[in-house]
């Protein structure tokens, strides 16, 4: 049975939606675009077009995304573009379809923490963090490890523009496809120097989360043994798991392979 | 519920059920270009235009649509007769269950590539076209239509 | 020739293009009721008691169905001819269901919604029993899945329910234990033995299975379904529904691909039935996961090959032994099982002995069916892997090895004879095989010689490059049947009029161009229609390779016969003996040229003033052989050594298919072929839950190769003639699709060493082939 909706509505302000989204059995219309087969009901489903949270922008040192913005708005948007070589251009470029990227939201995505989204994994590299209407901002590691947020609306990604060099690899066997695991790798150029390394592992198949032990390692040094360091502590510390599709041991041995050749494109 | 659509033009005033998704509200309005292969938003055969942007219309409320624009095949297929003669000429529509979506695909793909957001190279015209799938003809012959209508070589 | 070999576009792209109402779907009128289906949530279990008074009583339901309403007449769906060698062993409906997504229960209601909300209120008690998921220990199992007394098999099948065997097979040529003996004690031989395994593949068509029935205004029953089968659609629920077969009309429109999976009854019998009882039009579309959970895939096998040569490279002897999976039903059984050996041994026919052996179990899975290639597929995997293996054993190129072994024209194999579909085959001396050149010239094309055994390396990535050749058929000789009607009309054209059935393949437009050849006129002036019991001949459907080669002799026949009137009442007009005149195709004249009269003109006055007459001619065939065509693969493979992931680089295929009819369409047919046998290779996979549920039952975790996975495809035809086939022709259809799996393993093998033996090659199993 696919998904009920009993009541529909399309509030003006983020106000009303947030007052609407406190009635028992009220949700946010978003991730939908997946949700089409689960079969439970939604008492009032609210659409957030008419809010105002669709726009890209910049504030400070801030690119600020709208959560109503859906991924291809953020693909061809200039500021995305133009931040660390268009990195997330990439990133959602090799997202599902275009018919896809022209449905599925920011918030839709980030929200539900979708366990094999590239797009999270992708974020996750960048110093983002997520805002909700009530809860405020908080960095987007929080977000993912956090209980979800129920009862409170997404209202934008905070990108911060730092210097950084990104790298995101994904491994699949179709091309349109899911990945079967995907790692983001970022660092801070400064000088001849890399600093403040981030390494996104996702697709575990959980949601992606940081590899503080490679970031580590790859804080105190770059070089071919440290790099090979850097694999082996994330194929460590982070949990690889079997689905129906690709075993554990798989996704953990290709993650190791795709760090690798993450961090050799950052450093170059 | 009631909603406006301007499909092909034209605007309408169509009942809706809150859970009805596009594609579904499409093909009882008569628009039977638009295919349902899926149900998850995979096969591509739905795809329909809102206001100029290649969608998936199995995976969106029809509700969310009030107030916009909707293309399907239909509307556009006389414009197209250029990219369909082709088609044909390479016999590569085959059972032509994916083909009315396709020929949405490669309307919104000519302005885009006109916007230059998308490059007029084959690797980037495959891109743009892989949420379109197709079990006949293992998409070579599609694809020397497709790449003979835009001039690629 | 000007009308075969000859691109058109397909007479139905118009409509197609543009997204005209052509599909079962589309067409059903607007007021039918809805059938939604009810399906098993266990792999095997009894009905205990099933409960539909609370769905009956919704407002807007019309008809419950269950095992207890409806006539329990017993079938097979299989869509084959009659006899049929698949078991008898389905009821519409029946209190035992066999895997999950077995049909339950039916509902017919106002709306899809209330149809699935009535669903939901059919109480179901189950008596949950211990399902057979392991096919390879179906036989014997304590779990019968077919303990009813009705089923059987209309001719001998080597069928035992009591063991869960659905069909069984052996033959033997020469004393293949003594040979494969000599072999091994021979210091000039060597011999090899492999296993092998074969996946579920999924046919995927893009239109779900798709019917309506209604009752006409003279109370007659009209199916419009998604079918590659009409005639023995209206035969099998004739059968079951205890119609006659004059009350019954079935109609293919359109349908949007079949692959074999619409072979096969799927919602016919439940829509026929309910429209029956309601007089009313009721229609059935199928969900994507029903077509993935509930209609049919290929079916799964297990290989054993030995194979003994002599060290300079001569095949001595070929044994196969084989284990095929039929899920829950036998549609099929027999034949896939036997042409998984008729379809590939024939290619070594110089060996002194051959032994094909193979059973066939029940199990509690989605039940395996009719898809492209048949068994052959299958088979080709294991023995051109195995070739492949024997080569290295040999040391021996493995193009040398095919070269010296493999069959010629003029030549024959004592399988042909012995091995048919179901039954024994026919005697046949091959008279089209240009395997030969085929072979040399995709060496050239493919650059065989200057990469094979290079390992050329790209960063982490190998090449490495594989090698397969194939064989198929054309139709099933002495069974398939197929006829045409051409009539001639007041303007000069024509009407084809055939059984045929196009699934989107273009054969509509193929026999058009045979009619037009034959005839002698343009085949603008041919308009087709196909696949209506009420107005078309018989014929036995899409299948086995036959249409171009079986129909396309039909159409033949009656083209010729065609011109032939068209002759002798035009010599009857201009007053001369048929032997004084000639048609050019517009104009019928004497031959010294003094006298003439236009086709368009006698056609006219041959229905409004002169000697009124209709001129309609007819056509049937059934192929006294069933040449094969033949297929040369070269597989370019890059393998990344830290992933696993294979990337076909370039997939060159050269092929003999006699005289191409429409070479865009048979080239097209030819790469479609090849990407699903890519697909099926690489990309197929397919995953059942412990309790026996489909995993893979949806686009997104069954993945179909998309246009980004597809390789540089060089497709070439060596023109060979056919002298049995209509204008030299031979079949296209399946031949494409059955080399990519044993080509892309050889090729892996050549890039990394590691052979893959079970497919899908996934890239986790070449990664851990290379790590383990």
């Amino acid at each position: 049975m696919p998904l009920k909706i009993l009541d529909y509505v399309r509030p003006s302000s983020l106000e009303q939606a947030y007052d609407l989204l406190q009635e028992d059995g009220a949700e946010i219309l978003g991730g939908t675009t997946y949700a089409r087969l689960s079969d439970r009901t939604i008492k009032l489903a609210i659409d957030l077009q008419n809010v105002g949270i669709g726009a890209i922008y910049e504030v400070g040192d801030y690119i600020v995304v709208g959560a109503m913005a859906t991924l291809a708005n953020m693909q061809f948007h200039d500021l995305i573009m133009k931040y660390a070589d268009g990195y997330l251009y990439d990133v959602i470029s090799y997202i599902w379809s275009v018919q896809l990227r022209n449905v599925a939201t920011v918030g839709g995505t980030v929200v539900p923490k979708w366990g094999f989204s590239d797009f999270i994994t992708g974020l996750l590299a960048l110093d983002t963090e997520v805002e909700f209407y009530k809860a405020g901002k908080m960095k987007l590691e929080d977000y993912l490890k956090g209980p979800m947020i129920k009862k409170d609306i997404m209202t934008a990604l905070y990108i911060k523009k730092t210097p950084r060099k990104a790298s995101f690899k994904f491994m699949r066997n179709s091309e349109y496809d899911f990945s079967v695991v995907n790692v983001a790798v970022s660092a801070v150029k400064d000088g001849d120097k890399f600093t403040d390394w981030r390494v996104a592992v996702g697709a575990r198949p959980g949601v992606a989360a940081l590899s503080y032990k490679a970031m580590e390692v790859l804080n105190s040094s770059v070089d071919d043994e440290a790099i090979e360091k850097a694999a082996e502590e994330m194929k460590n510390e982070l949990k690889f798991a079997s689905d129906f599709r690709w075993s554990g041991e798989y996704r953990k041995e290709v993650a190791g392979a795709l760090l690798k050749r993450a961090v050799k494109e950052v450093i170059g | 519920m009631k909603i406006n659509l301007k499909i092909n033009g034209v605007w309408k005033e169509v009942e809706i059920d809150p859970s009805d998704y596009l594609l579904d509200v499409l093909r009882r309005e008569g628009y039977l270009s638009v295919k349902k292969g899926c149900d998850t938003g995979t096969c591509g055969a739905c795809t329909v235009l809102r206001d100029g942007y290649p969608i998936l219309s199995c995976a969106t409320l029809a509700s969310t649509c009030d107030g916009h624009e909707i293309t399907t095949a239909e509307g556009i297929a006389d414009e197209m007769e250029d990219y369909i003669k082709i088609l044909a000429e390479e016999g590569a529509e085959q059972c032509g269950f994916c083909s009315p979506a396709l020929l949405v695909m490669l309307y919104a793909l000519k302005k885009e590539i006109e916007n230059g957001k998308v490059k007029k190279t084959k690797e980037d015209i495959r891109r743009y076209l892989v949420g379109n799938l197709c079990r006949c003809t293992g998409y070579v012959g599609q694809e020397r239509a497709i790449f003979r209508y835009l001039g690629v070589e | 020739m000007r009308e075969v070999k000859k691109s058109i576009p397909k007479k139905d792209s118009y409509g197609l293009i543009r997204g005209l109402p052509v599909y079962a779907d589309d067409l059903a009128p607007k007021d039918s009721l809805v059938m939604k289906v009810l399906r098993s949530p266990h792999a095997f279990a009894r009905i205990k008691d099933i409960d539909t008074s609370e769905a009956e009583k919704m407002k807007g339901v019309h008809l419950v169905l269950t095992y207890k309403n409806v006539p329990r007449r017993i079938i097979t769906r299989a869509g084959q001819g009659f006899p049929e060698p698949s078991p008898y062993d389905k009821f519409i409906l029946d209190e035992y269901v066999r895997y999950v997504g077995d049909e339950v229960a039916a509902v017919v209601a106002d709306n899809e919604r209330i149809a699935e909300e009535a669903l939901k209120k059919i109480k179901v008690e189950y008596e949950v029993l211990e399902p057979v998921l392991d096919f390879e220990k179906a036989e014997g199992h304590p779990s019968i899945i077919h303990p009813e007394e009705e089923s059987f098999a209309q001719f001998d099948i080597g069928r035992d329910p009591q063991k869960n065997i659905a069909a069984s097979y052996q033959m033997e040529i020469g004393d293949v234990d003594k040979l494969i003996k000599e072999c091994e004690e021979d210091p000039d031989c060597v011999v090899i033995r492999e296993r092998f395994y074969t996946q579920a593949q999924a046919h995927a068509m893009m239109e779900p299975h798709a019917s309506y029935a209604y009752i006409d205004m003279s109370g007659r029953l009209v199916i419009v379904t998604s079918t590659q089968t009409p005639f023995h659609v209206r035969r099998q629920v004739a059968m079951v529904l205890d119609i006659p077969i004059k009350n019954i009309r079935v109609i293919k429109p359109r349908i949007g691909g079949g692959f074999g999976g619409k072979q096969a009854l799927h919602g016919e019998l439940l829509v026929s039935y309910a429209a029956w009882k309601l007089k009313k039009p009721v229609k059935l579309v199928y969900t994507r996961k029903e077509v993935f959970e509930a209609t049919y895939t290929r079916h799964p096998m297990r290989f054993d090959v030995t194979i003994g040569a002599k060290n300079d490279g001569t095949l001595k002897v070929i044994d196969f032994e084989v284990l095929s999976d039929t899920g829950a039903y036998g549609e099929h059984a027999l034949t896939v099982l036997m042409v998984a050996g008729s379809k590939t041994l024939p290619l070594y026919n110089k060996v002194d002995g051959v032994r094909f052996k193979g059973k066939v179990v029940y199990t509690n899975h989605v039940p395996a069916g009719a898809y492209r290639g048949y068994g052959a597929i299958q088979g080709n995997f294991a023995l051109e892997s195995a070739m492949d293996i024997l080569a290295e054993k040999l040391g021996m190129d493995p193009v040398e090895l095919r070269l010296k072994n493999v069959i010629r024209e003029g030549e024959t194999s004592e399988i042909f004879k012995i091995m048919g579909e179901g039954r024994e085959g026919v005697e046949m001396i091959i008279k089209s095989c240009k395997l030969e050149e085929a072979i040399n010239r995709g060496v050239e094309l493919s650059g065989w010689k200057k990469k094979r055994g290079k390992k050329e390396k790209n960063g982490s990535k190998v090449k490495g490059m594989g090698f397969a050749v194939a064989m198929q058929g054309s139709g099933i000789a002495n069974v398939d049947m197929g006829s045409a009607i051409i009539k001639l009309n007041d303007d000069g054209s024509f009407n084809l009029l055939v059984g045929a059935t196009d699934l989107g393949t273009g054969s509509d437009t193929i026999l058009a161009q045979i009619a037009a050849e034959a005839i002698g006129v343009s085949s603008d002036d041919i308009v087709v229609y196909s696949s209506d019991t009420d107005l078309t001949p018989f014929d036995v459907g899409a299948y086995a390779s036959s249409t171009t080669y079986v129909s396309g002799n039909a159409v033949k026949i009656a083209g010729e016969k065609m011109r032939k009137l068209i002759i002798k009442e035009g010599a009857q007009k201009l007053g001369v003996s048929k032997d004084e005149v000639e048609f050019d195709g517009k104009v019928i004249k004497t031959k010294d040229g003094s006298k003439s009269v236009t086709l368009k003109d006698l056609a006219t006055v041959l229905y409004y003033t002169e000697n009124q007459k209709q001129l309609v001619a007819d056509g049937s065939f059934v192929g006294p052989e069933s040449p094969p065509p033949y297929a040369a693969a070269f597989a370019e493979v890059e393998v990344d050594t830290e992933t696993g992931k294979v990337d076909v680089l370039k997939y060159t295929i050269v092929m003999d298919i006699g005289t191409p009819i429409n070479p865009n369409l048979a080239r097209i047919q030819a790469e479609g072929g090849v990407v699903q046998g890519i697909g099926m290779t690489l990309f197929e996979d397919v995953k059942y839950s412990e309790d026996g549920r489909l995993l893979t039952n949806t686009f997104m975790y069954y993945k179909v190769p998309s246009r980004l996975d597809v390789p540089e495809l060089v497709v070439e035809f060596v023109e060979s003639y056919e002298p049995t086939g209509p204008f030299g022709a031979k079949s296209v259809g399946e031949i494409g699709i059955d080399t990519p799996p044993a080509a892309i393993a050889n090729a892996i093998y050549d890039a990394v060493g590691v052979r893959i033996k079970s497919l899908p090659i996934t890239p986790e199993k070449v990664f851990f082939g290379m790590n383990k």
